[in-house]
């Protein structure tokens, strides 16, 4: 007896730890971020870009660069090469500083970014071609240029092809103690040439191109790892992602995916929105069990935030609206037992002052998705926020399209640097479920096993606190079963007669009244006609002669 | 000898000062010219459609101070480059909007157009439609109380709900000029009045412009060639009715392409709204309905949901809404359901018809921006018409339909009577009130099927328009005790059944 009373008072010290530490580690983030503020922050990154290529799909790159940075814990701060002021460098008290060529043709330069790139202590990382001469002798090397040629990405196992390219600058000579990411080979007819994609040289890095699938993704992320943070490079196993799960959505398919997912012991995450409205509707249930179902086998939900249409009709995004908006679709996850233990966005909302600080910086982890192609700005701002931890989401549709050798889907060809999310949009048809079936039981990974993670996921919910720990959750530490509701219990009851207030009584009456009275005046009406006819004879006969 | 001249010319002047149509203008002008002319200007504010009608015909809003909903914007930028719109619509407004450009750019500025330039524009058209009306109305009568329908037809045409869609870039206000114009041709056309053929073609003018000027205008396509069949009793000369034929042709036609000619984006807001604001939402649970319909139950949680707003649970440009929702029903497909939910239809009819004189648009604001308004601030000047008619005017859609049955009833007699005495003015009576009466019920339907709740007031706008019109001439037939009989050809004509006997 005294045995088991002891266990449970261990049992709850240790809770109480587990709070006092939670509690901590959120007080230290906060300083975290005030010691950014005085600037001497370690985390600092300018990305400098020179222009966003709409055309050739620049932006994406772009968009790719930065949730890559954030998910490292970078603190990303954006702008044009145009719009860099002299000096910003300097006292910015930036880490490192990026220069991102996306649009080669034209050679965008600004001579205060040139001159202050230069007399920069930190690290530089060059990504594309232009490379200037003080960075091509940062980096110990000389600059050659190929023209047209058909590129590979290659590793032990396996060999990726690139598209053709057209022109790239590389690095010949390098000189001293430097690091190489991935190699490329060259075709040509007399014989094979190997190159390296990425090369670190002291504090200077050069990527020839940046890619936002297959191999290229993972050399980025080595990459950027060993430069910016200095540690020893870690793996993380990526993370399985079922997007575009909407109330909207087909609950069928979601269903079976998740099925078929807990059947191979596949544990993954859902980014899932909410509604609101409508939550008497069969409908509504019929979503939140088939969430719930998921909680309790292998899932994990995920917020992802609303879709912003920001129209003249109903208003304009706000840090009030939105927050109000978020708090809303949270308190109505947690009433119906869904415990999301963070949220999804594109990577728009984590550059927006408004978006991030209402609606992202709610959660410690985040899945960074990619930006859609058109997305709205509400308080467009230069710096991102960061986060405890980010997730990079890269689709895993982008990573089949890749042609290689072989799969690179498989656990020696996938080794994350920067904690990595595939996605897998939900299929709207059954062929296309059928596919992404096949597609999943292909994979030779092992996916992220949430479940088997001793670090603890934690979600704030105004005074509530939700964590999840080796699959369980708990609300303020105390564990929490998740129950599922039987369909059956959304009956269409109707509500007892007894229940029908005087007044809505009264109303009836006077309702059927009026279908009375209507009833009345038709027939009145009817016979009016009757008799004016009747009426208009009488009179014509007066005028007949007999 | 010339100031004989003169002095006949002075009287016929004053003869002219004095008619009931030019004080009805002048005095019409005098009122609406205030109230668009004189700062503080007003109009409405842009809820978002001005879109539809500005971008394509070279006009953009200078976004710096833009703002929807709130205030009045007087001034829009006029493109000077390539223009890559297209246009969302097919619409004849353009040819309104094009020719204000076109003088804004002749008097004003060619890089910033002025809003009262197409005000302008509408107010010269309106005014004339005024004269048009008053003299339809008052035509072949020297009474005083042509004076009080000219008096009638200021307070009703003169009502701010009007004009302040004047200084808009709305499709509205084409629709009332139109309406003006052709109530006043069918009018005058049964009055056997002189210039027959050049009446007939204002009517048309008219009709065309009034049926290709909006998406949901197409179907008074129908509405208007049973108009013009009733023409067919003015104009007996077998070229004019070639002319008729062909005419009804045009007409349907008309309707037929601006139906047809609907972009798909436009198409997909009035879409998604049909249902959202429409078919699911009178319905506690429209899951099975949905799936009765072929569509998946889930789309029953964008009931009441705006097309456009602001947080939304799914992407509304999406595959999932685009594919399994939008593109699985069709007009016929929401009607099939009203018909078979004749509750659902009838409470939205009846939230239809509580905005049936719902005029002004209450959404927006009547003011531009100036010290001393405020956002979203409406104005009462002149309003006091379609106050008392938005006050006093049953509002069920059952009222509506009695009413409508009531004057089907009585211009069938009309008509039956006109027909017996060959009075032409009584049957093209009864052909308008057919027509009439059908636009009525039939905007209240289109409005309901084709755009669920949203947007009421302006929807219905063909509502109060059509109802002005009938009840302004009621009023004159009744003054002039032509109610029953036309006024030239009544007396004698009433005798000749019995001599026929």
């Amino acid at each position: 007896m005294n045995q088991v009373k002891t266990t449970r008072m261990c049992q709850l010290n240790l809770l109480f730890l587990v709070l006092i530490f939670s509690l901590l580690l959120q007080v230290f983030p906060a300083k975290a971020a005030n010691l950014s503020k005085a600037g001497n922050s370690v985390n600092k990154v300018l990305v400098v870009y020179d222009s966003k290529n709409t055309y050739y799909n620049g932006e994406k790159t772009i968009d790719s660069l930065q949730r890559m940075l954030t998910a490292l814990g970078m603190k990303t701060t954006t702008t044009t090469i145009n719009n860099y002021r002299q000096g910003t460098l300097e006292n910015g008290g930036y880490k490192a500083v990026i220069t991102l060529i996306n649009w080669n043709y034209v050679n965008f330069s600004n001579q205060a970014f040139v001159a202050d790139r230069r007399n920069f202590q930190g690290n530089k990382i060059h990504i594309g071609q232009n490379l200037q001469a003080d960075e091509a002798q940062g980096l110990q090397a000389n600059v050659g240029k190929l023209v047209r040629q058909q590129l590979m990405f290659k590793n032990d196992e396996v060999r990726e092809q690139l598209p053709y390219t057209d022109s790239m600058e590389i690095l010949n000579n390098i000189k001293g103690n430097y690091l190489t990411f991935g190699q490329l080979e060259l075709q040509s007819n007399e014989h094979a040439k190997i190159i390296p994609f990425g090369v670190i040289n002291n504090n200077n890095a050069y990527l020839p191109f940046w890619k936002t699938t297959g191999l290229g993704l993972i050399y980025e992320q080595q990459l950027l790892t060993k430069l910016l943070t200095n540690q020893q490079e870690k793996n993380y196993q990526p993370l399985l992602l079922i997007t575009k799960v909407t109330p909207l959505a087909h609950l069928d398919y979601l269903k079976h995916l998740i099925q078929v997912l807990d059947k191979k012991g596949i544990h993954y995450a859902i980014s899932a929105t909410i509604t609101t409205q409508n939550t008497n509707q069969k409908a509504f249930a019929d979503y939140i069990n088939v969430l719930k179902y998921a909680e309790n086998h292998n899932g994990l939900i995920y917020l992802r935030m609303p879709y912003l249409l920001g129209s003249y009709l109903t208003g304009a995004v706000t840090n009030e609206s939105l927050t109000t908006t978020i708090t809303k679709d949270l308190r109505l996850l947690y009433s119906k037992q869904i415990y999301p233990m963070g949220i999804a966005a594109p990577n728009f909302w984590n550059h927006d002052a408004v978006l991030s600080k209402s609606g992202l910086k709610r959660a410690d982890e985040i899945l960074l998705l990619p930006n859609p192609k058109v997305y709205p700005t509400i308080a467009a701002s230069s710096s991102a926020a960061t986060y405890h931890k980010a997730y990079y989401v890269a689709s895993l549709a982008s990573f089949e399209k890749v042609k290689a050798t072989h799969s690179l889907l498989t656990a020696e060809n996938m080794e994350f640097a920067v904690p990595t999310a595939l996605n897998v949009n939900l299929p709207r048809t059954l062929a296309r479920l059928t596919r992404v079936e096949k597609d999943i039981s292909k994979i030779d990974l092992t996916w992220y096993d949430f479940s088997a993670d001793p670090s603890l996921k934690k979600m704030k919910m105004g005074n509530k606190t939700l964590t999840y720990q080796f699959g369980n959750y708990y609300v303020n530490g105390r564990q929490r079963e998740i129950l599922e509701s039987n369909n059956n219990k959304h009956k269409k009851s109707k509500k007892p007669s007894s229940n029908i207030s005087l007044i809505q009584r009264i109303n009836n009456i006077f309702r059927s009244g009026s279908k009375v009275l209507l009833v009345v005046v038709i027939v009145s009406l009817i016979g009016l006609v009757i008799l004016l006819i009747k009426g208009w004879q009488i009179y014509l006969d007066k005028f007949r002669r007999k | 000898m010339n100031f004989k001249m003169d002095s006949k010319k002075i009287v016929a002047l004053k003869k002219f000062f004095m008619t009931p149509q030019f004080l009805a203008t002048l005095v019409a002008g005098l009122i609406i010219g205030y109230l668009m002319f004189i700062p503080p200007i007003n109009g409405y504010a842009d809820n978002g459609d001005f879109a539809r009608a500005i971008y394509f015909n070279g006009i953009y809003p200078i976004s710096s101070h833009y703002t929807y909903l709130k205030y009045l914007q007087p001034h829009y930028g006029i493109m000077q480059y390539y223009n890559e719109h297209q246009a969302m619509l097919f619409s004849s407004q353009g040819i309104f909007i094009k020719l204000a450009i076109f003088i804004n750019q002749l008097f004003y500025s060619k890089k910033i157009f002025d809003i009262r330039f197409i005000g302008m524009l509408y107010y010269i058209f309106y005014l004339g439609g005024i004269y048009f009306l008053t003299t339809a109305l008052t035509y072949g009568t020297k009474k005083k109380t042509n004076y009080l329908i000219a008096g009638l037809i200021v307070f009703i045409f003169a009502d701010s709900s009007w004009s302040l869609y004047f200084n808009s870039f709305f499709a509205e206000p084409v629709m009332i000029i139109t309406m003006l114009y052709l109530g006043a041709a069918i009018i005058l056309l049964g009055k056997n009045c002189n210039h027959k053929l050049a009446v007939f073609a204002v009517y048309l003018v008219a009709s065309l412009i009034l049926i290709t000027v909006k998406q949901q205008n197409a179907p008074l396509a129908l509405s208007l060639s049973l108009l013009t069949c009733g023409l067919f009793f003015v104009f007996k000369q077998k070229k004019h009715k070639y002319l008729l034929l062909f005419s009804i042709a045009l007409l349907l036609a008309a309707g037929f392409a601006t139906y047809d000619l609907i972009t798909s984006d436009f198409s997909q807001i009035n879409k998604y709204q049909t249902m959202s604001r429409g078919v699911l939402l009178k319905e506690k649970d429209p899951g099975s309905d949905l799936e009765r319909g072929g569509i998946s139950r889930q789309f029953g949680l964008l009931k009441g949901e705006i097309y456009g707003q602001t947080y939304s649970e799914a992407s509304q440009t999406s595959a999932v809404v685009e594919k399994d929702f939008l593109e699985k029903f069709d007009f016929g497909w929401v009607l099939k359901f009203y018909l078979v939910h004749p509750n659902e239809f009838q409470r939205m009819l009846d939230i239809a018809a509580k905005d049936g004189y719902l005029i002004q648009v209450r959404a927006v604001g009547d003011y531009q921006k100036a010290p001393g308004t405020h956002p979203y601030q409406q104005t009462h000047y002149f309003t006091l018409f379609t106050l008392i008619m938005g006050a006093f005017f049953p509002k069920r859609i059952a009222f509506y339909i009695l009413l409508c049955l009531i004057l089907t009833v009585l211009y069938l007699i009309i008509g039956f009577l006109g027909f017996k005495n060959n009075e032409t003015e009584s049957i093209l009576k009864c052909f308008k009130m057919l027509a009439f009466v059908t636009m009525i019920l039939g905007t209240f339907v289109i409005s309901i099927v084709g755009d669920g709740d949203a947007d009421l007031a302006k929807h219905l706008i063909m509502v109060p328009l059509t109802l002005d019109l009938i009840i302004l001439e009621i009023f004159a037939d009744v003054l002039h005790h032509s109610f029953w009989h036309p006024l030239q050809s009544g007396k004698e004509q009433l005798n000749e059944p019995s001599e026929n006997n």
